[in-house]
């Protein structure tokens, strides 16, 4: 009999903490937007500079800004731009993008401009005004 | 008129946020989020506790918000919209589905919310900046 009061007991402390701390915690994922958002970005201008250098045989040499580039890809527009273009990440930064007949660079520094060179050396990019 | 911010205007973009992604998502029509100082780089978050699903938003947006801002709003509660309509066992189920993203260092599940909310803004864009379809 005291067994079963004792198992009784057990179960509805263990209950009760289970269920204060869902209600505590509760149930998150941790967000991270900026660093996510502007990821996708760059995948999404990878995709467009791939598909502008099939449709004009170069890549283009500078990127005005997203739309600009996704609009030049439909309507297949080859001219460059002369507006310098203020193409930012997710934390208002300007991207860094160099290209060449070779290939592209498109980086984002993230929030504090120190680019990863590896995973023991870190290098702080030279930010343009 | 009660609202959090003195201008009300925060609020007022918040819920137009809502009204809009409840045509996406049924279970956040009429829902009232709230404001925390969630910290850090998190903007929004939605806590499934005992008492339901609670979406929160970062007080960093009270105030009067100028269209850059509206717009990362707005992706931010079509994000958390997301999750509350998933719920509980559909974020769970979600994650453990679809594994873990090495390169985005997040579930895929979450890749793909970003993703999506991502588009729905832009669907949604100028709608939500000048008030009309």
């Amino acid at each position: 009999m005291n067994k079963k009061i004792g198992f009784l007991i057990f179960g509805i402390v263990v209950g009760a903490l289970g269920l204060f701390i869902v209600n505590k915690v509760g149930f998150t994922v941790k967000e991270r937007p900026k660093l996510i958002n502007t990821m996708l970005e760059m995948d999404k201008v990878r995709g467009l500079l791939s598909d502008y250098k099939t449709a004009c045989g170069n890549y283009p040499t500078s990127i005005v800004s997203y739309e600009n580039l996704s609009e030049k890809v439909k309507n297949k527009n080859c001219v460059e731009d002369a507006q310098k273009g203020n193409f930012s990440d997710k934390w208002g930064n300007l991207y860094i993008y160099k290209s060449d007949e070779n290939g592209f660079r498109l980086l984002s520094a993230g929030p504090d401009w120190i680019e990863a060179t590896n995973s023991k050396e870190t290098e702080r990019v030279e930010k343009a005004e | 008129m009660s609202y959090i911010d003195p201008s009300g205007f925060t609020k007022e973009d918040v819920l137009r946020a809502i009204s809009i992604a409840s045509r996406e998502y049924s279970r956040v029509s009429g829902i009232n989020p709230t404001f925390t100082n969630l910290g850090g780089d998190t903007v929004g978050r939605t806590k499934f506790g005992l008492f339901g699903p609670e979406m929160q938003i970062d007080s960093a947006y009270l105030g009067v918000l100028n269209d850059a801002q509206k717009i990362d709003l707005l992706n931010t509660v079509l994000h958390e919209s997301k999750h509350y309509q998933d719920g509980f066992w559909g974020n769970l189920a979600g994650e453990l589905s679809g594994g873990w993203n090495k390169k985005f260092g997040d579930w895929q599940y979450h890749v793909d919310i970003y993703n999506s909310s991502s588009v729905l803004t832009e669907k949604y864009r100028n709608e939500y900046l000048c008030g009309k379809k």
